[in-house]
Formats: structure tokens, sequence, C-alpha cells
């Protein structure tokens, strides 16, 4: 149950999803789900915004699924086996599922789908996938995949996108237009979608699980944030995704709602390049640290709905360091730094996305205070792309949604060959660690190492870290049994209204 | 009657050819290259190559724009660039919501410039007249999204009476779309009105000094008929000129109103393309933005023509 | 001995004297002259006068309320409100008069030799003023500014513009009737050489429904300038902005809503103190289009 008004404690809630039946169902009803964009992609192989998220994980059901605590649990997969060498995954594929458009899910239509994931032009899942070396059915509800090497993160992968299954008939019929029709097994039939204005979802009554109480999902974008908690509170959205920090209070004051907070994987953090001056210089890198106060930094401007954060792995999430250092807040020995190192009145531009405009006028005041001169540089998402993916910015705020696993959390930001690479790290150091890290299966070992490259990483202020985010839902206090997973997404089948 | 419009139609060709020519030149503006933006820095230089032929950006430049402008008569106005949506059918969608925006805004300026307009002409000189000469100004001066903020602040955060934002259509909720669009419209329809007032007061004097105006009240014809019957009707006639020139207004007033009350209509179109940089949907709303005033200013000259009938064959 | 009556060609310069002192008999048009007189003093003095820097942040002064120390209280990073709106003032004022300014020259130029040479110059010069004049207003500024990038100078070259349509036809329509005059055709018949007859005579004459159309556009550009950084495609943070301050308030509209007042205020001054002159200088010069 949601607490009423409990001011930003973390809630823990148990998912009521297995067994739960349509016991509400005189009380059939429509949720209005407020996000802060219009779901750009509902394809798998092309989604990449948090927002599509909200939608997919109701059409589509995956191989595993993750609770409260970030363990895997099965969904389309009932059960796993590894082999010794870590190479080979067997899954054994549930049966009796149906898709939307009533064909049989099986087993060949898993493989069907990791490999529309893999091969398709343009699939954004193939980085996620690329340990996999073959896909084979080896009975009508049996999947062997064998990876190039081990993955201890392979599994985890499976829980987002990469393991969406969809309808090989209708993911051939539709071709590229699939994610306008987008057919799964989930227990939310796509119903129809207006861009800009909706997408709505219907419950599916033969849902292997159980059909989901909620008749209908209606997925409204709200970019403006004060238009967004405006409609929750007039009624408009029954729940927004997420709630903006300055809404708290006042939300949580209304009468009928509550504001939830609970721990994200995401994090925000001050990314330089490394390969060109100024922050080619660890001094001026230091400097940065020295600079950031990051109670600060959560406190204007995000109103204390984050918490700071130095390293890359936050609080509750597997690899994080207690024991881990970062540089001191302290302006003063910044401007020290940067005098004794010559390098007073570095000049430098930000570059930022739209959204971000508040957070770089900080990072900026902040970093004018003690010695640099900052140029803000605003970019649309795609052009922003080409400039950091080319390295030819001079540092830019990240702001990651996170991922359950530490490898695909932290590797493609550090390691050479990272496709979010965009400090230009090259560490032999850091390469060979994350590398180990990966094949590594005993986990205290594994831990070791990737709070070691976070040691290294930090201590030479390759990348400053800021803050960790915290999911923040405003939601109405009808609506019961949302579980509160960490990866910020909302699973809606057990769900129900009062 | 239909020789002049078919005259006047034919005079108005070459502009109309202007104004395509130069919104085909508003998107050639942009620095670098098409293709290269499309596929991305990193692509191969092949396949830039071969995008720019299938794009026929190879082909001299006013052969682009004939293939353009053929493509514009078929209503094909390309496909955007962020999710390869037709950008006709995008335009078709959004554009009813913001005609029903725009209608709405009229009947609230109407509202506002008929009785102002009347009362300050017929009080001329006299406090009330300076009263709504001072409202007049500060409606025009009032920057609409100041406006529309102030509206949402009283009536939205500290009132409840209506949703601050949103959008139903009208087919599937009456009552509440009317209630959703009660604010925008009030936010255009000030500024509109403010405008009109002051026309509606200088035609309405001009009106009111005629001779014939003079003889029905010496007549004994009572003051408020001689306006509503006589007078009001025909100093509306520039008036009406004036609303349809204030087509550019009402869009003008409609991009950012849709942005602040968060209506998916054709202004927050353009405000969108232009954050993405879809070039093809910029050029699509452009395009038809200025088509509809072209449009709308040949008919309110036809309808002048058809009223007056002093200039019709002039 | 009685006045002698000015010349036809002279008339400009004395409807000038007339004009300036019947504007500054007008009250209404007074009181706006002197609003844009404090502005353009407050904009021009800005660093003079702020009591602290238009960056300067405060991060314990969040959000403030006007108070003694903040008089209109304070933004998001704790910058002084009174600070950034006079500064603001500088961008407001320079686009809008830059903006204006080049479409004044621009358009003028253009129409005058339309009006004057005629012929296919005319027509085609036309067409094109006339096809401008099709595209919606703001939606051109949007567009342009959009493709140009967000900047200080983008705003006024593509409010420049779209503001030179309405110059070069206003222009064209009064060299077209003055050209029927007798001064003009005097000196054309002594010889004169055109572009004497264009500058020496006819401009003053039409110079003051120019200035009057120039006030109006002037009030226009205005608006425009802060519609434009209200989306975000003006200056960038952290200059201050009067359009961009008004979106940012938005988000805080129900816990400081004085956030909005302040630079919403300032623009509604500046824009009416414009159109009070506008209306001001057309009363005085030209008592024909007087609304009466």
């Amino acid at each position: 149950m949601l607490r009423k008004g409990v001011p930003m404690r973390r809630t823990t809630l148990l998912t009521l999803a297995v067994g739960l039946l349509v016991s509400g169902a005189a009380l059939a009803q429509t949720v209005t789900i407020g996000l802060h964009q219009d779901p750009p992609n509902l394809d798998p192989i092309l989604s990449q915004a948090f927002s599509d998220r909200s939608v997919t994980y109701q059409i589509y059901d995956r191989l595993v699924d993750l609770d409260e605590n970030l363990a895997i649990v099965p969904m389309l997969a009932t059960s796993w086996e590894v082999s010794d060498d870590g190479l080979v995954y067997t899954l054994q594929i549930r049966e009796g599922v149906t898709f939307h458009d009533g064909t049989a899910l099986d087993a060949e239509a898993v493989r069907y789908t990791l490999d529309r994931n893999l091969t398709r032009e343009g699939s954004a899942r193939r980085d996620e996938l690329s340990s996999i070396a073959d896909v084979v059915v080896t009975g009508p509800f049996t999947v062997e995949i064998t990876l190039r090497s081990p993955n201890a993160a392979f599994l985890a992968v499976l829980s987002g996108n990469a393991g969406a299954i969809v309808s090989p008939t209708a993911a051939e019929a539709a071709g590229a237009d699939f994610g306008n029709s987008p057919v799964g097994s989930g227990p939310f039939v796509f119903h129809g979608r207006e861009r800009q204005n909706h997408v709505t979802l219907r419950a599916n009554p033969d849902y292997w699980n159980g059909a989901p109480a909620i008749q209908e999902l209606v997925f409204r974008p709200f970019p403006d944030g004060d238009v967004r908690v405006a409609n929750l509170l007039s009624g408009g959205a029954d729940i927004i995704i997420p709630i903006e920090p300055k809404d708290i209070a006042s939300t949580q004051a209304a009468a009928g709602y509550d504001v939830v907070a609970y721990d994200s994987l995401g994090w925000r953090a001050f990314v330089m390049n490394l390969t060109r001056p100024p922050f080619d210089d660890p001094a001026v890198r230091l400097a940065v640290a020295q600079a950031i106060d990051r109670a600060a930094l959560a406190a204007v401007v995000y109103d204390d709905a984050v918490i700071p954060l130095i390293g890359p792995f936050p609080a509750n999430t597997p690899g994080y360091d207690p024991d881990l250092e970062a540089p001191a807040y302290d302006p003063e020995a910044a401007r020290a730094t940067l005098e004794a190192a010559g390098k007073l009145g570095t000049e430098f531009t930000l570059l930022i996305l739209p959204h971000e405009v508040l957070h770089g006028q900080f990072w900026q005041a902040v970093l004018t205070q003690v010695g640099f001169v900052v140029r803000i540089e605003q970019m649309e998402a795609g052009p922003y792309l080409e400039v950091v993916n080319n390295l030819r910015h001079d540092a830019t705020l990240v702001g990651w949604s996170g991922r359950i696993d530490p490898d695909p959390q932290f590797f493609p930001f550090v390691h050479s060959t990272g496709n979010l690479n965009w400090g230009g790290f090259n560490d032999e150091r850091i390469d060979a660690m994350l590398e180990s890290a990966r094949a590594e299966t005993d986990p205290a070992t594994r831990e070791g190492l990737y709070r070691d490259v976070a040691r290294l990483v930090v201590e030479e202020s390759m990348i400053v870290w800021g803050i960790q985010n915290q999911n923040i839902i405003g939601v109405s206090e009808r609506i019961e049994g949302i579980p509160l997973i960490p990866d910020g997404t909302v699973r809606w089948h057990g769900v129900t209204v009062r | 009657m239909i020789t002049f419009a078919l005259r006047r139609l034919l005079a108005t060709v070459p502009t109309l050819l202007v104004v395509t020519l130069l919104v085909f030149g508003l998107v050639r503006l942009l620095p670098g290259d098409p293709a290269r933006l499309m596929l991305g820095e990193s692509a191969n230089p092949q396949a830039i190559a071969e995008l720019r032929t299938q794009m026929g950006l190879d082909r001299p430049i006013m052969v682009q724009y004939g293939a353009w402008l053929a493509d514009v008569a078929r209503l094909d106005l390309g496909r955007s660039l962020v999710d390869n949506a037709s950008v006709s059918r995008i335009i078709g969608q959004k554009l009813p919501t913001t005609i029903e925006l725009s209608v709405l805004s009229m009947l609230v300026a109407l509202l506002l410039a008929v009785p102002a307009g009347t009362i300050s002409a017929v009080q001329r000189g006299k406090p009330l007249d300076s009263a709504v000469t001072l409202f007049a100004l500060t409606g025009i001066s009032l920057p609409n999204f100041f406006l529309g903020i102030l509206l949402i602040f009283f009536f939205s955060v500290q009132l409840r009476w209506v949703p601050a934002s949103g959008y139903v259509s009208l087919l599937d909720d009456p009552v509440r779309n009317l209630s959703l669009m009660v604010l925008p419209a009030i936010t255009i329809g000030v500024g509109l009105g403010a405008i009109l007032t002051r026309y509606l007061r200088a035609s309405l004097l001009e009106t009111l000094s005629q001779d014939y105006v003079r003889t029905a009240l010496a007549k004994g014809v009572p003051g408020l008929a001689v306006i509503a019957r006589h007078a009001l009707r025909n100093a509306m006639i520039p008036v009406i000129t004036a609303f349809g020139l204030q087509l550019g207004t009402l869009l003008g007033g409609a991009i950012i109103t849709e942005q602040i009350f968060s209506i998916p209509g054709f202004g927050r179109l353009l405000v969108d393309a232009v954050s993405t940089r879809d070039l093809p949907v910029i050029q699509g709303v452009v395009l038809v933005a200025a088509l509809a005033v072209f449009l709308v200013s040949f008919i309110v000259d036809l309808l002048y023509a058809a009223a007056d009938p002093r200039i019709t064959y002039s | 001995m009685a006045p002698t009556k000015p010349r036809d060609g002279d008339r400009g310069r004395t409807l000038w004297a007339r004009g300036v002192t019947r504007f500054l008999r007008n009250r209404l048009g007074l009181t706006g002259l002197v609003i844009l007189f404090v502005f353009a003093a407050l904009a021009l003095l800005a660093p003079v006068i702020s009591p602290y820097g238009v960056a300067e942040v405060n991060f314990s002064r969040l959000r403030a309320p006007p108070s003694a120390d903040h008089w209109l209280g304070t933004d998001e990073l704790g910058r002084d409100t009174f600070t950034r709106v006079v500064y603001g003032a500088r961008i407001s004022l320079t686009v809008g008069l830059g903006s204006v300014v080049i479409a004044l020259f621009a358009g003028s130029l253009l129409g005058m030799l339309a009006g004057f040479l005629g012929g296919w110059f005319d027509e085609v010069v036309m067409r094109v003023m006339d096809a401008m004049l099709s595209l919606p207003f703001l939606v051109l500024a949007i567009a342009l500014a959009a493709i140009l990038g967000p900047n200080l100078q983008n705003p006024i070259l593509a409010i420049a513009i779209v503001s030179t349509p309405p110059f070069a036809r206003l222009t064209r329509g009064q060299v077209l009737s003055e050209k029927e005059r007798d001064y003009v055709q005097a000196s054309a018949a002594l010889g004169a050489r055109w572009s004497r007859t264009l500058l020496r005579h006819i401009l003053p004459n039409i110079m003051s429904v120019i200035i009057v159309q120039a006030s109006l556009a002037t009030a226009i550009a205005v608006l425009a300038e802060s519609a434009l950084s209200f989306l975000g495609l003006g200056v960038q943070p952290p200059t201050p902005s009067w359009g961009s301050m008004l979106n940012t308030s938005r988000g805080y509209l129900a816990t400081q809503p004085w956030m909005a007042f302040s630079p919403g205020i300032a623009i509604f001054l500046v824009v009416l103190a414009l159109n009070l002159v506008g209306d001001g200088l057309r009363d005085a010069f030209d008592p024909r289009m007087r609304p009466r």
C-alpha cells in the first residue's frame, strides 16, 4: 500500500502480480498516465527512450523480469541453466502463452526475436546482445543461447527491451512499421495512438498470468512539468512519471494525492573530454572535482529529490562502494589547484541538452567562482549525439537512467570500445579490469574489480559524478499496488484502482 | 462576379509562386548537407552520396524546386525526419485542432470587440471611450504568453475552475474539450479583440457621420436601431477585412498558446519540429500557413467586393 | 505681413515642427515617451545601477520573494531579479530597435525605389513583399530563428526580415502619391537627378509616416523578441532575457508567482509605451489618419 503523506522516504512494496485476479472487476477503469514525452518508438529494436518502456513493458513480456531488490525472476523463461563454462544458457519457455494476434508463443518466437534484435537494420539492441554467438531451438519450448565469451550480465540484459518477445507473424507482416502496430504477449494490448496526444492500451483478457484489473491505459505526453502536475491535480492524469522536484511539496499537500520516491539506478555526472585541452590535464579536472558542492547541487537544481553521488554505482546497487572517496568540496583549494597549474581563467564550453538548462547554469556558476570561464551551449538530441560521439566537445552533462548489472552500468562509459565513451577513455588498466569482470563468475571477485575501476576513475577525476537519481512519481491515492522496481518502469499488471 | 474572381485569382498566381519559392529556399538556408544531417557525420561517403541521389540533391536547384512543387501539388509534403510519418498526414491531424481554437478565439474577439468598439464610438470623447481605448491598448501590448500564464495562475491553479491544459477531441468529449479550450481561446482572443476594437471604432465613427445615418436619426429612428441595423453592418466591412488580415496574428498566437496549454495543434507542431530540426515538417507547416493566409486574404477580397459594389469593377 | 504659405516641397519641414509640438501636447504619447526613456536609461546604466552581478548566484536565497535586499526577489539560482530585468531591457531594446532600424532602411529603400522607378523592378519587389506578407509574422520569425540558430544576432535578423515588407509597402505607397505632386514634376522638368529628388524632397515629406510605422513596428519587434526567447530561440543562459525569464517562471507559478510578474510587466510596459508613442505620433503628424 502506498503510504500517505510520507515525505520522501523510500517505500517498499511487494509485487502483487502473481495470482491477482479480476476481483475488482466491477471497477472497470481507465488509468491515465502522464509521461514527460511522447514515446518515440514502440518497436523493441528501435526503442531507446525511457518513456518507451512505460508502454512496451505492458505490451511485451520479457524473458525475465526484476523484482524490487533487482533480483532476476522468471517471466517468459520459467527456468534456466547455465553451463559450467558460462557460455551456454538453456531457457525453458512458458507454455500456453499466446500473442495478441492469437498466434502461439514458443521457442521459435524467442529465437526469431533474438535474431531480429541482432540482425535488423538499425537495431539498438545489437550492442547489448553482442556477446551472443548463436541461438538454437532445441525443443518446442526450449532455447539454447551460446555466448562468445562468458558474460555475467547476460541475464540482466534479457530483463529489458532486448528480451521483449514479439510476435513473429506480426513482425514479419509489418516490417519496418511494426512500431506503429506492436504485437506482444503482455497484459495489455495496443489499441491505438495519436502522436503527441495519446497511446492507448486495452487489457488482455487472456493474459497467462490473469487478466489485469485495469481495463484501459492511456499514456499522455506532458513535456512541461508544470502542465504535467496540473493535470494530475485536476484529474487529467491519475499518475505522472516523473514529477518535477519543485512540485513535490504542493502535490503531497493536495488531498487525495501522494508522491512516492524510490531507488533508481540512474545518475548525473560532469563528463569531460580527456583527449584534448583543457581536460587532458589532471590538475584542471581535480579543480572541477574540488569545486562541486553536491549537497548544493541536489538542493538548488533538484529540490533535494536526488542524493549526492561520487561514483558510478548508486547506493543499493551492485558495485556500490561505501568506502569510495572523492576530492572534498573546497572552492579555495580548487582555485589554488588551477593557479598552481597555471590554468586560472581556463575557458571551455559546456554542452548540454535543452532540459538541463538549470543544471548547466549551476555548474557554470560554480566553476566560474573558482576561476574557470564557462560558456553554455544547448543542443538537441540528434546534433548532440553527433558531437559527443565524435569527441568534439569540451565537457558535457550526462544523465544516465542506469542498468541493473554493473557491467552495462559502467562499461559503456569508460571502456575504450564503450558506445557511450564520451570522455574518450583509452586506458589499458581500465579495459583489462572491465573485461575480466565481465567474464568473472565469482560475485565477490567481480564486485571487487568494479570497485577498483571506480576508484581509479574517481581518484584521477576522469569523470565527476554529481548525484544519483530517485524515481519519483506523483499519483492519485486511489491507485494501489504499484511495484517499485528501481529500473523506474511501472508494471501495470497487478495494479488496482479503488 | 465569377470573371472578377478568376481575374483576381490569376493576378495572385505570381505572388503565390514567389511564396512557394521563399518556403523552398527557407529550408535550404541551413548550412550543411541534408543527406549528411540525416545519416550522421560518421556515415561512409558512399552512403551519403547514394542518399543525395535518392533525395535528388544532385540535380540543379531549379529542377529540385520543380519536383518539390509537383509533390506539393499532389499534397505530398515529404516525410518527417523523426518518425518517417507523412507530413501531410500529420498536418491533417493537427490542423482541425488549431482551426477549432482559431474559431473560438475569433468568437471571443468578436464578443469583446463589437460591444467595446460600439460603446467607444458612440461615447466618443467621453470617459467610457478613454476607458475602452486604454483597455484596447492594454490588450495589444500585453504579450499573449503572459496573459496565458496569468489565466492559468488564476483560473487553474488558484480557483481550480478549469484544468490547466491538455486536449480531448471535440468528437470524444465536447464538454471537456470546450472547458479545456476556454482559457486558450481567451488568451488569443483578447489580443485579437483589442485590435478589432480599434478598427471597429474608427470604422463606426466614419459610418456614423454619414448622411444616411444622420437622416435616420433626424427622422426619429431610435439610436440603437440605427446602430444595429445600419451603421454596424456597414462598419463591419472593413473590420471583416481586418479579420482576414489578422489570420497571421491568430496563427502566431496559436503557436505560443498551444505550447503553454499543451494543445497538440498545428502551432505546437512548428515548435516541436523546430526543436528537433525536422526540416520537412517545418517546411510543410510554413507552406500550409502561408497558403492559409493567402486563401483567406483572397476570400476576404471577394467578400469585400461582393459587399461593396463600388469596387468590383475597378 | 501675412505669414508666407510654405512651399509645397518644404511642406515636410514645417509639418515636422508642427507635428512635434502637437505630439508634446499629447499626454498619453508623452507618458509613453517617458516610460521608454526610463527603460532606455535602465538599460544603458545597467552595470552602474544593478545592486548585484547579473550572473551572481546565491544558493541560500533561491526564489525569494521581493524584499529590501532584492527589490523584485530572486530567481531559481538565487540571482537578483531586478538586476536581471534591467539587463534584460538591454536585450529587448537592442533586438527591438536593431531589427526595426534594419527593416526601416531596407524596406524604405526598396519601397522608395520601387515606387519611384516603377516598371519591372516595382513588379518584382512588390511580388516578393506580398509573398513575404503572406507568411505569418511569428511563423516565419520562428522558422528563421530556428534555422539560423539561437543567439543574440539571429533574432535581430529574423525579425528584421519579417518586418521589412510593411515598410516597403508603406514607403512605396507614399512615394506614389508624392510623385504626382507639383514639386516633383517641377524638379524633374528642371532636370534634377532622380536620386536628388528622392532624397532631398520626397523623403522629408514621407518621413513622418515612416516614423509612425517605425514606432509601431518596434512594439511588434519587442513582442516578437520576447516570444522567440520564450521559446528558447534567443539569447542563451545565463544572459537574461524577459521572454526566457517568463518561460522559466511557468514552472514555479503555484509557489512563486512573482517570478512571472516582473518580466511580464516589463514587456508589457515597454510595448505599451511604444504603442502610446506610435499612436501619439500618428495623431500629431497626420490628422487625416487620426481615428478621431
